[in-house]
């Protein structure tokens, strides 16, 4: 059983990126409101000169195990300003 | 052979390399097919993979790229995208310049 039983919050989504990435804005919102659908855009100095695939596997390393357990869907939107 | 070895095998020996929900031919899935069409394109050879023949696949596919959804496209032994980034690679041109520039290395390879 997930820790998020009913799925995750999008504050909590975004508190956990925001943590992970130091100094990044996450703009989360949850797609279809059951907690484990979400789109993010996230806006992050440190992804300056990452591909745009490294950039989202930062993302994801922040939301480590959730990313499987709880969220099923994440559409993400990552920019460097 | 392992899983982890045939995959670094298949993903090293093959320019393009997807790693899919069912094949080419017979997607299994909206975001696999979505990148079928994609390459389908572009009307370059590339090898498919269909995970759903063994779930160990994917488990270990995700080990090894760090990537926790299917499909995977790798070009030239590197992993370029989910179903989104490879879209987006693909508006942006960004996707042609990767598959040129690995066609350019399997010619030179070749000769």
């Amino acid at each position: 059983m997930s820790k998020f039983a009913n799925g995750m919050k999008a504050e909590e989504v975004q508190d956990l990126i925001q943590k992970g990435l130091e100094g990044a804005t996450a703009e989360v919102t949850d797609l279809q409101g059951t907690g484990d659908h979400f789109s993010a855009s996230v806006i992050w100095s440190g992804f300056e000169g990452l591909t745009l695939i490294q950039q989202h596997q930062a993302v994801y390393q922040t939301l480590g195990t959730f990313l499987t357990n709880d969220i099923h869907a994440l559409q993400l939107k990552t920019s460097t300003e | 052979m392992d899983y982890k070895e045939q995959i670094h095998k298949t993903i090293d020996e093959n320019m393009v390399v997807l790693y899919m929900k069912g094949t080419k031919e017979m997607p299994m899935c909206g975001f696999s097919n979505a990148v079928v069409q994609v390459m389908n394109s572009y009307g370059i050879p590339y090898v498919d993979v269909n995970i759903l023949t063994d779930p160990e696949i994917r488990v270990k596919l995700s080990e090894i790229s760090n990537w926790p959804t299917i499909p995977q496209l790798f070009i030239d032994g590197e992993l370029v995208g989910g179903c989104d980034i490879t879209l987006e690679l693909h508006q942006s041109g960004e996707l042609k310049k990767l598959l040129d520039a690995a066609e350019q290395k399997a010619v030179s390879d070749a000769t």
